[in-house]
């Protein structure tokens, strides 16, 4: 089965790292939330993962082989799918196009794999002539998710996938993510919502200060009393 | 053989006006400006008309060419102010045709392709030939120096650390309270209304101006001395700028050199050159010869 | 009435091609290629060589002249454009006005700035309905539309088709998506070559084919493109209509010679009022320079 290996990974801007020594692992049907203050490095850590950003340090590892800074493309046809926070839709394409669109490393299985999404978020099957740009919040995000899943990718690294829902939406959202370990689709969460990501996930991971802060099974967390200390106030 | 050392000279000096201007506006401000050639000819045509037909004296007609220049470049810069670089390039370059064309065409104004004659000359009467060329030649002398003395304290000044900060991130001005575009159009502005004056030396200099003097080889040309110069950088202008015109100049040789072209392949394979050596500055030298100095301070927040 | 829309679709059939291929380079690559006028001009020359010098029918001319440019356009791209990649904004621009002359110049190298036509049969203007159609034109407007039915379908049908709208709409997200971008550039190219060819090709049967051709129209395909929306292909095709509309209406109060002037006011109207254009997407803060 899939997993995805980080070593000591750093990374950052012009030199300068936001996170260093930061180490996990993602197999394929777990779902592994990262947690962490703003501005911890949690997008950055995605993104150095993905290879949208070259890492400083360290190296990511798909099933034993090596892919570090691998261009973003590859890695998606390999099948570890970045579904970023924002601009995470062609908005001038309509809502089968982006699904098509996302079904480009594996085409020969896009009808099969268009139902299941379409099954997994009902509210975009009549959406599907509409453009992207026209969708509310909660239906990109869906999009953007399903896009990702018709590539029939084994990891997903989410970014925040319900930033700015309703808590129904934030809900349902994440019990659909949650049954994604179902097809053993493994997940990297990032998510503001720390309390709810923790009922859904297997582990977790809390980054802040630059490098991993704690980390254990989703129940150690969710009984850990200063749990809040360490989100600096921002608690969900 | 003096008489032509002058002039080159001169000519220089003319593309070293259009240069200095284009590095205030690109070089410090980082707005891409491909419309030179146009403002350069904006100028020199409202300076002549001012001399020939409104019977103005030169020391009015080269401010009114500044002006003209400011205005135009003003608009321009206005007209695609929110938007990226691109779109400043692109009106640029249409304002610059659309001169081209009205300079062509409206024959009654501008005396179309056989040329405006320029009678007026911002020197004493009198003089020889020769006292004559030294003299224009020292004018624009003056003229660049005072330009440079200008743009190197606006460059120095409070105004250049922002041009300079708004070229490398447009956000971070933001974030220090200054209003960005203010200062790109008020830039952009003054760029224009030197190269207004660079177009009104000019005019009374070759005393016949056509469209054609005016086409975007000049434009091109201005670029190339900014950038082999180095952009921001006004020391590394003077440099470039004799360097351009010598290659341009020196190209003129290539005659001998190559029998059997006549003087129309001649001058295609001369921009030919001059076009590949742009490309090739870009590729491989984008900071010019001379590299600007990077601002003495340490922006708030870094590590000195 | 009649003829003017002829006359407009038969100017649009000279811009349109050029501006879809233009739209569609600027909304991948994220900048403005001020060479397209070169390469159109670049077709012109090819498909005259073809047609009188090789005595080729026009057609096959035509083709003949899409293909050099698809290949003139990449080589172009390969050697100068995509080095400067990860270059800001102006390095780009520069090099596309540096790079428009240097072709421009060498086709005056090697062509010389005589004039010169197609070698077509003279036939008389075609009269229908109270319009004067000149054959050529009809020819001209039948390629252009065939050809951009063809794109625009491609473009809406096929994968790459699908593909590049992607890329044009957000190229790292549909890098994100596993679209290789690296082929995906190559396949613009040779498309936005070829209709800047079949572009150039047409406007040798009404402007006389000599280097400074497609200088003349760039301020009008620039502005098709912008007006009809920077990434979309059927912007492109609308705004070079509009475009050439105003201009055959303008064009009979002042001389032909406006034509630029009048894409360049179309233009600034264009982004006073509507920068993002007809169709195109809402517009982000662009290249940094």
């Amino acid at each position: 089965m899939s997993e995805l290996t980080i070593n000591a990974l750093a990374a950052g801007y012009g030199g300068r790292a936001i996170i260093a020594d930061v180490s996990l692992r993602v197999s394929a049907g777990e779902l592994v939330a990262l947690l962490g203050p703003n501005g911890a490095g949690k997008s950055t850590l995605l993104a150095a993962i993905a290879g949208t950003m070259k890492p400083l340090a360290g190296s990511v590892h798909l099933n034993g082989r090596e892919v570090t800074g691998m261009d973003p493309a590859r890695l998606a046809r390999a099948g570890v799918a970045l579904v970023p926070q924002r601009r995470n839709v062609f908005r001038t394409l309509s809502v089968a196009e982006n699904l098509a669109i996302g079904a480009w490393p594996a085409p020969r299985l896009a009808g099969a794999r268009r139902d299941g999404v379409l099954a997994l978020f009902p509210a975009l099957r009549p959406a599907l002539p509409r453009t992207a740009g026209l969708l509310s919040g909660g239906q990109r995000q869906m999009l953007a998710l399903g896009m990702a899943l018709m590539a029939g990718p084994s990891l997903l690294l989410l970014d925040e996938p319900t930033a700015g829902l309703s808590p129904v939406l934030v809900e349902e959202t994440l019990l659909a993510i949650a049954r994604l370990r179902e097809a053993g689709i493994g997940a990297l969460l990032v998510e503001q919502n720390a309390r709810e990501a923790l009922r859904h996930a297997d582990r977790a991971l809390v980054l802040a200060g630059g490098g991993v802060a704690r980390r254990g099974t989703a129940a150690e967390l969710l009984a850990e009393p200063d749990l809040g200390a360490l989100f600096l106030g921002t608690a969900a | 053989m003096t008489f032509y050392l002058i002039a080159i000279a001169t000519s220089a000096g003319f593309y070293l006006l259009l240069a200095l201007a284009l590095n205030l506006q690109w070089g410090l401000t980082g707005l891409v400006n491909f419309g030179v050639a146009g403002l350069y000819a904006l100028g020199a045509y409202a300076s002549a008309l001012a001399t020939e037909r409104l019977g103005l004296p030169f020391l009015l007609a080269l401010p009114m060419a500044a002006l003209v220049g400011a205005l135009a470049a003003l608009m321009l810069a206005a007209l695609s102010a929110r938007l990226s670089g691109d779109y400043l390039a692109i009106v640029t370059l249409g304002f610059a045709e659309l001169i081209r064309l009205i300079a062509m065409n409206e024959d009654w104004l501008t005396r179309g392709p056989r040329g405006l004659a320029i009678a007026t000359r911002p020197l004493p009467e009198g003089l020889t030939r020769e006292a004559a060329a030294i003299g224009y030649l020292l004018l624009v002398l003056a003229v660049v120096a005072i330009a440079f003395w200008a743009l190197e304290r606006i460059r120095r000044a409070p105004m250049g650390r922002v041009l300079r900060a708004i070229r490398e991130d447009a956000l971070v001005p933001a974030t220090l309270g200054r209003d960005v575009q203010a200062f790109r159009l008020r830039a952009f502005a003054i760029g224009g209304a030197l190269m207004g004056v660079a177009g009104s030396l000019y005019a009374h200099w070759v005393l016949s101006i056509t469209p054609d003097h005016f086409q975007t080889p000049v434009t091109i040309i201005t670029w190339m001395a900014v950038v082999i110069g180095g952009a921001g950088n006004n020391r590394g202008l003077v440099l470039g700028a004799f360097l351009v015109v010598g290659i341009v100049e020196g190209t003129r040789f290539l005659g001998g050199v190559l029998p059997g072209l006549d003087a129309e392949r001649l001058s295609a394979l001369r921009i030919v050159l001059i076009g590949v050596l742009l490309i090739l500055a870009i590729r491989f030298r984008p900071q010019g010869l001379i590299a600007e100095q990077p601002l003495r301070h340490t922006p708030p927040g870094a590590q000195p | 009435m009649i003829q003017l829309i002829f006359d407009t679709l038969a100017t649009a059939a000279l811009v349109a091609p050029a501006a879809v291929g233009f739209t569609l380079i600027f909304a991948l690559l994220g900048f403005a290629n001020f060479a397209v006028g070169a390469v159109m001009a670049a077709g012109a020359f090819a498909a005259w060589t073809a047609n009188a010098l090789l005595g080729w029918p026009i057609s096959a001319a035509t083709a003949a002249a899409m293909l050099a440019t698809a290949a003139l356009v990449l080589v172009c791209d390969r050697a100068v454009f995509r080095p400067l990649r990860e270059a800001p904004g102006w390095a780009l621009l520069v090099s596309s006005v540096a790079l428009s002359f240097v072709i421009e110049n060498l086709l005056r190298l090697i062509f010389r700035a005589d004039v010169r036509g197609y070698d077509v049969p003279l036939s008389r203007p075609l009269i229908w309905l109270d319009a004067r159609i000149a054959p050529d034109a009809a020819w001209s407007i039948l390629a252009a539309v065939v050809t951009l039915a063809v794109v625009l379908a491609g473009l809406r049908l096929l994968p790459w088709g699908r593909a590049l709208r992607a890329a044009a709409d957000d190229a790292s997200l549909a890098a994100l998506r596993g679209i290789p971008i690296g082929r995906l550039r190559v396949f613009a190219n040779l498309l936005a070559g070829a209709l800047a060819g079949l572009s150039g090709t047409l406007a040798g049967f009404s402007l006389a084919i000599e280097p400074g051709l497609g200088w003349s129209l760039t301020v009008s395909v620039i502005a098709a493109a912008i007006l009809g929306g920077i990434g979309s292909a059927p912007g492109a095709v609308l705004g070079a209509v509009l475009i050439a509309f105003v201009e055959e209406v303008a064009v009979k109060f002042t001389t032909p010679a406006y034509r630029p002037g009048i894409g360049f006011i179309a233009l600034a109207l264009v982004l006073l009022l509507r920068p993002q254009g007809l169709l195109g997407k809402p517009l982000a803060a662009g290249r940094d320079q």
